[in-house]
């Protein structure tokens, strides 16, 4: 009873004040009350505005029997909602009257019922599940399914709307200030929220260690599709690599650890498609590489200010880091070619043992490798040759250790080609379309 | 229908808040679902429509054939000499059916085959592209009957030309008729048509005595998404049926609600737009399909619908399902909200279920609106008669209605009477009890589009009375009318 007092105020504030259209249902939601209850509410109110003399306008629901609306012959179970000034009218022409009751009150005179829709429509949208909590019928067989039986399939939208499971809020958050930060990267955004969606479904935790794997799930696939959108397939995990790479090396203390879990998977990854890569070809590898290179430099930089946003937005849960010996099915282990993590396969080699052993498959891959010999002549030799690889820390050190002073040099060269190739042709491009106007004359 | 309790009082709802108010439960009807056989398992199109007309003929013609065994007892009339006075004396023996082929003339005997009406303005797409022709693509007319057509009768092998008692403009093609007449001596190539008949409706298995009111509310033609749509009266057709709505006795009849039934067309044909599929990729990349926001609007209306009441939704002409029939229920990632629901389902165009023993067959309206078009009948509820009497819920399939090449079988063929038949999107609601020759009692129910009426049709199981819902807010209100 204690609501009763304070409703008539707070309905004056709504309707006086702020000049809102105060519906039943609105009524209802807001003060948690049954939705007939809210109804006799909306009528004391009218009513004390009328002694009062203050002028608010009330519209009424009717519904009863009605004859021949619209040239039916039968009688018509009507509903309507109409204004104070015809409700009497309204009533004379229905044969019988089944109920009346408030619709709503307002401080001014309603033009169309639009507005009287919108008036709850938010209202509504947001409680669609308790709704059913402040009507009069109940039905037992109508129980939604929890959230996690909802299909996986749902986009970066559909997950700001799921006020459900954290691990949607922290992706949510990951990828909403990813997109904010990078602009140009909306597509792999949109990857990385599909492929973070995917995996928050698939693992269901602890919050911390749910979020530190959707975060280094969605930092490594974020670098994937990034690469993708690139390069080939096998420059999926190269790229990856080289995010790992940064990260590895300018990690900050909270994020360090989660990212030591990356590089030690990356680290695989890498030593694996390194020598993928070479087989495509010098050139594409050489391009691919300085192209990631830079790429991976700027996306050094962008990660860092993400990670530290990040780890400043989200809650120190993260101190906690469990090593998650199973991240993800799609992440295997490959090699670190790059020069900079040289330091770092080796630190982290002591690390991949304990989360190899968690992992259950061993890979043995055949792999078309470049070796490098020194011909009789004194020649440098690169021959492809189909090397057996399996993903075993022993075999591990050996490969990145003599690949990455191989890549070093043609790389630098790469560096420079790329560049010079484009300002040219950008520059020409523009330069032909400016010339030919001049030329015109 | 809405008898009044003792004590109502319509105002009690005008006064002080009190806390007691009651709520009541939702009454849940036996429901079983028949429409398995609407659902397509395979889908191959590879094959041709022929095997649907052969099945159809095959499968109806001994019910036809029975039919007019009963009908049609031969006799000679006898006029006696001295008084004048005609008698008819059965002859002792059954009627002559005959094959096409094993025609004699001016031999009386009845003919059981598929109706075939020709149309001189129906549109052909072989007249379309032909080059000799030099023809404009014909416009596309309401209606595209004429003086001129004929009807022809086709059985497997053969087709003979109909002339006689039966009337050309009121039928269509893809009926399987038995015809009683003979092809005259004088004039070879025709029919002569005395009596005709169907094939009869089957006999109703009678309805299991309900106690209480229960009611099942169909509604049609939302369609969402157009200039039109009456969200405002649809919000208040959505609380009226959840129960708030109304004072408590209002809200204690609207629990008798068993169930609700949206026959079709919750989109509206602007959200078919086809423009994008013209356009360059480029240009169109960021723009959204019409539909999608109509559909999330539908998920919410359905989410508050489901959560209170069982719903059935069929997909209509302009909703996005196939366009051939019968139409497959709509994917439930569509309403990824309402699904979370149990009492939410999507289901085929057209829709056969019982609820508390009360058999329903329904369509969302396009049989309906395609006989419409090719022949003169104009009535929703004469139509939905005439298939009764047919035996067949769209016989215009495949001819100018979209159908799947059916192999082995015909699901559109009515096997079973029902209790219920109802069509939707028509434009206007109407009803009428349909008395068959067996005794069988159908009721028929033309539903109407709810963009343009805002009236939903409320069916009482126990009573078979039919009472339509109107909601509206009235002209002083309405946005722009």
């Amino acid at each position: 009873m204690a609501t009763d007092s304070m409703y008539l105020e707070n309905l004056e504030e709504y309707v006086n004040d702020e000049g809102k259209i105060v519906t039943y249902k609105w009524l209802s939601l807001n003060l948690h009350v049954h939705v007939n209850e809210a109804k006799q509410m909306l009528y004391t109110f009218v009513e004390e505005q009328k002694k009062k003399k203050i002028h608010v306008t009330a519209t009424y629901f009717v519904s009863g029997m009605c004859k021949s609306v619209d040239g039916c012959q039968v009688q018509t179970y009507t509903c309507t909602v109409i204004p104070e000034e015809e409700l009497e009218t309204f009533k004379n022409s229905l044969t019988t009257v089944h109920s009346i009751h408030v619709y709503s009150v307002q401080k001014a005179g309603l033009k169309d019922s639009n507005s009287l829709y919108l008036a709850d429509y938010d209202c509504v949208k947001e409680n669609l599940f308790e709704i059913h909590k402040y009507r009069s019928i109940k039905y037992e067989k109508a129980q939604p399914s929890s959230e996690a039986k909802r299909p996986p399939i749902k986009t970066a939208q559909e997950e700001t709307k799921v006020s459900g499971t954290s691990s949607a809020a922290s992706t949510n958050g990951h990828s909403s200030s990813n997109t904010k930060k990078d602009a140009k990267k909306g597509g792999i955004a949109g990857m990385f929220a599909n492929a973070a969606t995917k995996k928050a479904d698939a693992s269901k935790k602890a919050d911390a260690s749910k979020k530190q794997e959707i975060k280094a799930e969605t930092n490594g696939t974020t670098t994937a599709g990034k690469a993708d959108k690139k390069n080939q397939k096998d420059a999926k995990k190269g790229v990856a690599n080289f995010f790992a790479n940064h990260t590895g090396k300018k990690a900050a203390p909270k994020t360090m650890e989660v990212k030591k879990e990356e590089n030690e998977e990356e680290a695989e990854k890498k030593k694996d498609t390194k020598p993928k890569q070479n087989g495509k070809g010098k050139r594409s590898k050489q391009a691919r590489n300085g192209d990631s290179d830079e790429e991976s430099n700027k996306k050094k930089r962008r990660r860092i200010r993400i990670e530290m946003s990040e780890s400043s937005e989200e809650e120190m849960d993260y101190e906690s880091p469990v090593p998650s010996p199973v991240p993800s099915p799609t992440r295997e282990p490959s090699p670190v070619p790059d020069t900079p993590e040289k330091e770092s396969p080796k630190k982290q080699e002591v690390s991949v043992k304990p989360s190899q052993n968690g992992e259950k498959h061993r890979k043995r891959r055949r792999k078309l490798v470049p070796k490098t010999f020194m011909d009789e002549d004194g020649y440098m030799v690169t021959e492809k040759v189909w090397e057996s690889e399996s993903t075993d820390a022993s075999d591990a050190e050996p490969p990145p250790v003599k690949e990455t002073p191989k890549p070093s040099s043609p790389q630098k060269k790469k560096k420079a080609s790329p560049k010079k190739k484009s300002p040219p042709s950008t520059g020409s491009k523009k330069q032909t379309s400016l010339s030919s106007f001049f030329s015109k004359k | 229908m809405f008898e009044k309790k003792g004590g109502n009082h319509p105002d009690d709802l005008l006064s002080k808040p009190s806390q007691t108010h009651k709520a009541c439960e939702r009454q849940s009807g036996n429901f079983s679902d028949c429409s398995d056989r609407f659902l397509l398992k395979d889908k191959t199109f590879s094959r041709q429509y022929a095997h649907l007309y052969a099945e159809r003929l095959w499968e109806v013609r001994p019910k036809v054939e029975a039919s007019a065994r009963k009908k049609w007892v031969p006799y000679t009339v006898h006029t006696m000499r001295l008084t004048h006075t005609s008698v008819y004396i059965p002859l002792g023996k059954d009627i002559v059916i005959r094959k096409l082929h094993e025609l004699k003339s001016d031999e009386t005997c009845v003919v059981i085959g598929t109706l075939f009406k020709h149309m001189e303005l129906k549109p052909s797409i072989l007249q379309e592209i032909s080059e000799e022709h030099n023809l404009m693509p014909q416009p596309v007319r309401t209606k595209y009957v004429d003086e001129s057509d004929k009807l022809y009768l086709e059985d497997e092998l053969q087709r003979i030309i109909l002339m006689g008692d039966l009337d050309v403009q009121t039928s269509v093609t893809g009926v399987i008729i038995a015809v009683y007449g003979k092809e005259p001596e004088d004039d070879q190539g025709k029919f002569h048509v005395e009596k005709y008949c169907f094939q009869m409706l089957s006999d109703q298995v009678p309805r299991p005595v309900i106690q209480n009111d229960k009611y099942l509310v169909l509604i049609s033609g939302l369609e969402i998404g157009s200039n039109e749509e009456q969200i405002f009266s649809l919000q208040l057709f959505v609380d009226m049926v959840t129960g708030m709505l109304g004072n408590s006795e209002e809200q204690s009849h609207c629990a008798e609600i068993c169930r609700v039934i949206v026959a079709g067309n919750s989109l509206s044909s602007s959200t078919q737009d086809k423009d994008s599929l013209q356009k360059a990729k480029y240009l169109s990349k960021k723009t959204a399909a019409g539909s999608v926001d109509a559909v999330k609007t539908l998920d919410d209306v359905f989410t508050q619908l489901a959560s209170s009441v069982d719903v059935d939704l069929m997909p209509g002409e302009y909703d996005p399902a196939n366009y051939t029939l019968p139409q497959q229920p709509l994917h439930k990632c569509m309403f990824p909200e309402a699904s979370r629901y149990p009492t939410f389902h999507t289901v085929t165009n057209p829709y056969d279920f019982k609820v508390e023993g009360v058999r329903f067959l329904g369509t969302s309206g396009q049989a309906v609106q395609d006989i419409v078009k090719y022949s003169t009948n104009e009535e929703p509820l004469d139509i939905l008669e005439k298939t009764l009497e047919w035996g067949h819920l769209a016989p215009t399939a495949p001819d100018t209605l979209g159908c799947y090449p059916f192999y082995k079988e015909d699901p559109f063929i009515i096997n079973d009477c029902p209790h219920v038949l109802f069509a939707g999107n028509m434009t206007k609601f109407d009803s009428k009890v349909f008395k068959g020759c067996g005794g069988q009692e159908v009721l028929l129910v033309s539903v109407p589009r709810f963009s343009q009426t805002s009236t939903a049709v409320m069916v009482n199981l126990r009573t078979q009375d039919c009472v339509p819902m109107q909601f509206a807010a009235p002209s002083t209100m309405e946005p722009n009318r």
